[in-house]
């Protein structure tokens, strides 16, 4: 077979500082996506940063719930906690979490129509089902080792509280 | 010689560690079938991938409100969910099937890309962002690099095997980089955590700080996640290995006598991070199977010797040690490497 012509050393450098060039680019856009993204991302160029901060305090927003339709709960109930509910919540994702502080993120900016797309999107996929709900975004700081062990946290405070649909 | 070529020479000198001094050149026919071999399996298993996830999306039924559309299926909005949901399965199910058949062909490396772009920014598109997909879509990018043309007329010489192993190589280098990015990220926010006097990355409960914090965000109970609680300190060494292991992962796509034992260390995290902290890699497990395990730059460098030696950082202590494997053990003669069939023994 005749050898091919296309092949030739001049095309092997090019392609490597093609290589190079592309990389390069990548992890400048992945790091300004982590930055300034609103996501943390410019999708889907994603900057690898996972389980980055190590802190033994910390906070979190959470979902708590006070009332499912017209079942009321004595104390708000973590999200996770009712599974019997809605099947999100045994779903061990953080999707919740990030859609969560997400909400927050708008709320605080001001970005009423993003806090209004995340509420619709929130309550359709993990409280939707059982008719209205009540619902409260809480700050929780704790120690996660402590709040492991004991469940014990050390401050909440309620960001905001809604309610999804009309009361039946 | 220009003084870009001399320090890009110095520099691929450096991260390169100690070299065998096997005449690597005489493999490069077996790695260009290893490599086809990948890229082949590669494209089998995506087309796995997109029939498994056309299921799903073929099937949508839930309302255009609960989505926040990602840019590459923003067009949903207009046509619908459901539409949408068929159109990106339909796609996927005939990209997957041309991927197996003609992954050859630019275009159809394209179409894959395009495929998985599509179905992970539908998976996305409900408010928050996984990542089980990036890396094998970007791996999917890196293959439109490799030439066009069939098997034979690609391995009829050497410039083209070069060319091809070369395009290749992208997806490795790719995903160490992504490795040693996320390592970066650690390493920064642990030193300056260090610096500031507080726990951080590497202190002692770091593991098991983060095994707490990953279980209360997400409701979840990991299998070993008690006992790397009760037990910190036990997961001190495994949390500053993986430290270390991600950061200088770069630097492993240039040695590729560790390419098969960064592959099975980087499984091993994977599986760790299904038992202490209930997160599934399975998408990781499989591209460091296929990359680093089955390397096809790793071909002939077995010895244990050279490997530890050429760890980063540790190699220089352990040649002290073991003596500069290439100098003594592992050195091949000239003229002698070649068997009958012109290819070059395992060094062993």
């Amino acid at each position: 077979m005749k050898p091919h012509r296309r092949y030739s050393l001049r095309n092997y450098s090019a392609l490597k500082i093609t290589i190079a060039m592309f990389v390069v680019v990548y992890g400048i856009v992945a790091y300004q996506g982590g930055a300034k993204s609103e996501r943390g991302e410019y999708f889907p160029v994603f900057n690898w940063s996972l389980f980055t901060y190590v802190k033994s305090v910390r906070g979190l927003t959470e979902l708590h719930v006070k009332r499912i339709g017209a079942h009321e709960f004595e104390r708000p109930v973590n999200f996770f906690e009712l599974d019997e509910y809605f099947p999100t919540a045994s779903a061990r994702s953080s999707d919740l979490k990030k859609n969560l502080e997400r909400l927050v993120r708008a709320r605080a900016r001001g970005d009423q129509a993003q806090v209004a797309t995340l509420r619709k999107l929130i309550e359709t996929r993990h409280l939707s089902g059982h008719g209205s709900v009540e619902y409260a975004l809480v700050y929780v700081v704790f120690s996660p080792v402590e709040r492991w062990k004991t469940g014990r946290t050390m401050r909440e405070s309620v960001i905001a509280q809604w309610e999804t649909g009309p009361r039946t | 010689m220009t003084k870009f070529h001399q320090i890009a020479g110095a520099l691929r000198n450096w991260a390169s560690g100690p070299r065998l001094r096997t005449p690597r050149w005489a493999l490069h026919r077996e790695m260009y079938e290893q490599s086809t071999l990948i890229v082949t399996v590669f494209y089998v298993v995506t087309a796995a991938f997109l029939y498994e996830g056309s299921r799903e999306l073929s099937d949508l039924a839930v309302p255009l409100e609960s989505f926040d559309l990602l840019w590459p299926v923003a067009w949903i909005s207009e046509v619908g969910v459901h539409t949408g949901g068929r159109l990106i399965a339909q796609l996927g199910i005939f990209a997957g099937l041309l991927g197996i058949v003609a992954w050859r062909a630019r275009g159809v490396r394209v179409l894959v890309s395009l495929a998985l772009l599509l179905y992970a920014a539908m998976s996305n598109s409900d408010g928050a962002i996984s990542h089980g997909y990036h890396e094998w879509f970007w791996i999917s990018v890196c293959f439109w690099l490799l030439p066009t043309e069939s098997k034979v007329a690609v391995g009829a010489t050497r410039a083209g095997r070069m060319q091809f192993l070369t395009a290749f190589s992208a997806a490795p280098l790719l995903i160490l980089f992504f490795y040693t990015l996320s390592g970066l990220y650690k390493c920064w926010y642990a030193l300056a955590a260090i610096l500031a006097g507080e726990s951080g990355g590497f202190s002692p409960d770091a593991l098991a700080i983060t095994v707490a914090w990953r279980a209360i965000q997400t409701g979840s109970q990991p299998l070993w996640g008690s006992f790397v609680v009760d037990h910190p300190l036990l997961g001190w060494p495994f949390y500053s290995g993986l430290y270390f292991v991600e950061l200088v992962s770069i630097l492993v796509f240039f040695r590729p006598s560790l390419h098969r034992a960064w592959g099975i260390i980087l499984i091993a995290f994977h599986l760790g991070t299904l038992l202490f902290m209930d997160i599934i890699f399975a998408r990781h497990v499989l591209i460091n199977g296929l990359l680093f395990v089955m390397s096809p730059f790793a071909l002939g460098q077995h010895d244990w010797r050279h490997q530890i030696v050429a760890v980063p950082g540790l190699g220089r202590l352990a040649a002290m040690v073991l003596g500069r494997p290439g100098s003594q053990g592992l050195k091949t003669q000239p003229g002698t490497a070649k068997d009958p069939q012109g290819r070059i023994p395992a060094v062993t």
